[in-house]
């Protein structure tokens, strides 16, 4: 059974009048002791979907439609104080920057033991025990140390495993790391997801990875969905993702990462630039952006089961109104 | 805030200023002996040579009020209620303003709509005649119903207290806003912390130090609110009546019952272009109040955001 179905999500931001469609109409399932790799640009709707499962979309967006099924149960149904109980305890996140996530004038212990006290998890009198065992978990060598010193005292990877330790700390079932280590230095990843896919195979929790880099994907993922402009354009397990990707979008992305075999004077980018013209209202990745014709065409596009569990967003054959790129 | 906040020099000699200003009028008692009114000065030969306000040159070191006291003294003697009436003021808006502004704020997008507009225009209305138009019906009712000194204090400090809150209400939102924006408390939101524990546990400390400063702020806000009052009459705990002159020029006179600075404003008023000094030198208490204050605000300011003040961290 699923532990997170989302199904046909869509969210929108008011900015004054207009209203803009960041996920539209996304669907997906995380498995118990699963690990999904949400995995986009920036401005793809990956933080979106995730602020949204956690109900903590900013204040001018909604979720316009479609449903979160968590354990079954739609969390979009669920009241304030019922999503309080949810968040930190069945469903806890990590966020990208822990530079700012933390807060400046609380000390590192009393930030972790946080999410226990909401939650009445532990005894007051055994939070700081908790807290020291919690920092152990994370791999601080010296946790009493760390337990009383404040976040501008740690480093980047420090931080980043306060971060985690204070996401862990309720021992949720579905834990969301929303670039957990885009702020990181290289070294500092490789330590970083480590930790999380130990714990992850140790709790058996599942996760919904958000990032934008393939190589953590191909590491730590077992399904990939890849997003582009609030849609999820490809979805399959890693291997066939990594060894048949079907989408322009998905293969844009694959072919951007420089290759130490075959080296290259300039970085391969995503060729398809009219999907960088916020104007453009055709169809991105469609054959004509790659050519010269001056046609546009609208038509709407859906995810097709191209093989069992790999789907693909491909236009219906119904073509929209066509335009000259003049006239756009 | 923390404890290196008092390493701050400016900060240091403001409050040693106010501090001695308050040790000095709480122990009057044991460090002074109130002189005699002197209302008549007279040479040698008993001929009368002059008659109340004396400068400071005639009568040492401040000169005398219309009434013959000493400046000095009544100076030393009303700093205490002049300085810790405008604290308490300053105090209760700020905790009151704090308070609601966590409601306000939270419950923002429901309130907005009703309280913003009247918020808004309350900002522009000099608070100064919007403290005069509801104090001074407070004088008449003192005279009328007979009401005491400290039910007419009382009420001109709520009124006082309640004039600055829309103020400070819409900067406290604003400044919640600010920080509610900010990563950390959507990370502490996602662990599941109720709205409450987050303004207790993290916004409200992380303005400590905004607090501090906007509460000195405030009593030069209200030093300036009190003084302003005093030449409008209105004093704090309200005012003595004398009858003075003669039958051909009896007039009435209104002094302070505490003996608050504004009220020695307020009644030598009148002397502004003969004996000037009679104004002044209050005036200069409430400057020199005043300044402390501002050595306290640019110490907390350095202390905030030492590198943009030019100071070190």
């Amino acid at each position: 059974m699923e532990l997170l179905d989302v199904r046909n999500l869509r969210v929108t931001f008011q900015s004054g009048k207009e209203e803009m469609e960041a996920v539209q109409d996304i669907s997906f399932t995380v498995k118990k002791g699963e690990t999904v790799a949400l995995i986009g640009e920036s401005g793809s709707g990956k933080s979106v979907t995730s602020l949204a499962i956690m109900g903590l979309l900013p204040e001018n967006g909604r979720v316009k439609d479609g449903s979160i099924l968590f354990k079954g149960g739609d969390l979009l149904q669920r009241s304030k104080k019922e999503m309080q109980q949810i968040r930190g305890k069945e469903i806890s996140m990590i966020f990208q920057d822990a530079m700012v996530s933390l807060n400046p004038s609380m000390k590192i212990g009393k930030q972790i033991t946080e999410g226990l006290k909401y939650h009445k998890i532990t005894e007051r009198r055994n939070l700081k025990q908790e807290a020291l065992r919690l920092l152990s978990v994370v791999g601080f060598t010296n946790p009493s140390t760390v337990y009383h010193q404040y976040p501008g005292q740690l480093s980047g990877g420090m931080k980043q495993r306060a971060l985690i330790a204070m996401a862990i700390s309720c021992e949720p079932e579905l834990l969301i790391a929303d670039e957990p280590t885009t702020a990181l230095d290289v070294t500092i990843q490789k330590q970083i997801l480590e930790l999380m896919n130990e714990y992850k195979i140790k709790t058996e929790t599942s996760m919904l990875l958000i990032t934008h880099d393939f190589g953590v994907v191909s590491e730590y993922a077992d399904r990939v969905l890849v997003m582009f402009g609030g849609k999820i354009v490809e979805a399959a397990d890693v291997f066939t993702i990594f060894n048949r990707p079907i989408h322009s979008y998905t293969r844009g992305l694959m072919n951007s990462i420089p290759r130490i075999e075959s080296p290259q004077d300039y970085l391969t980018t995503i060729r398809d630039s009219a999907v960088e013209n916020p104007f453009y209202k055709g169809r991105a990745f469609a054959p004509e952006t790659y050519s010269l014709e001056l046609k546009t065409y609208y038509s709407e596009s859906e995810l097709v089961e191209v093989e069992p569990g790999h789907y693909v967003r491909f236009f219906t054959e119904k073509e929209g109104v066509t335009q000259t790129w003049q006239n756009l | 805030m923390n404890w290196k906040l008092f390493k701050q020099p400016q900060l240091l000699i403001g409050m040693l200023i106010i501090l001695t200003l308050l040790f000095l009028s709480f122990g009057f008692q044991s460090f002074f002996t109130m002189p005699e009114e002197v209302k008549y000065l007279y040479d040698e030969d008993g001929s009368m040579i002059g008659v109340a306000p004396f400068t400071p040159t005639e009568v040492p070191p401040f000169g005398t009020d219309k009434f013959g006291r000493s400046l000095f003294h009544l100076i030393l003697k009303g700093a205490k209620y002049t300085i810790l009436i405008a604290f308490g003021i300053a105090i209760l808006r700020v905790a009151a303003a704090g308070i609601l502004a966590v409601f306000y704020h939270h419950y923002y997008n429901k309130l907005r709509t009703v309280l913003e507009d009247i918020i808004e225009s309350t900002l522009f209305i000099p608070s100064s005649i919007l403290a005069f138009i509801l104090l001074a019906p407070l004088t008449v009712h003192q005279v009328q119903q007979d009401r005491g000194f400290t039910e007419i204090l009382t009420i001109q400090c709520i009124l006082l207290v309640l004039i600055g809150i829309p103020q400070l209400l819409s900067t406290f939102t604003k400044d919640m806003a600010k920080i509610a924006e900010k990563e950390y408390i959507i990370s502490i939101q996602s662990l599941g912390a109720k709205p409450f524990y987050v303004y207790w546990k993290h916004i409200l400390p992380e303005m400590a130090s905004r607090f501090v400063l906007v509460t000195a702020q405030q009593i030069i806000q209200v030093l300036i609110l009190l003084a302003h009052l005093g030449v409008l009459l209105i004093f704090l705990g309200g005012r003595s009546t004398f009858t003075v002159g003669d039958i051909f020029n009896e007039h009435e006179v209104f002094t302070t019952k505490t003996g608050e600075w504004a009220g020695l404003i307020g009644h030598n008023f009148q002397e502004i272009m003969l004996k000037p000094h009679t104004l002044l030198i209050p005036l200069a208490f409430f400057s020199l109040t005043i300044f402390s204050l501002n050595l306290v605000i640019n110490g907390i300011q350095n202390h905030i955001q030492p590198t943009s003040r030019g100071g070190r961290k």
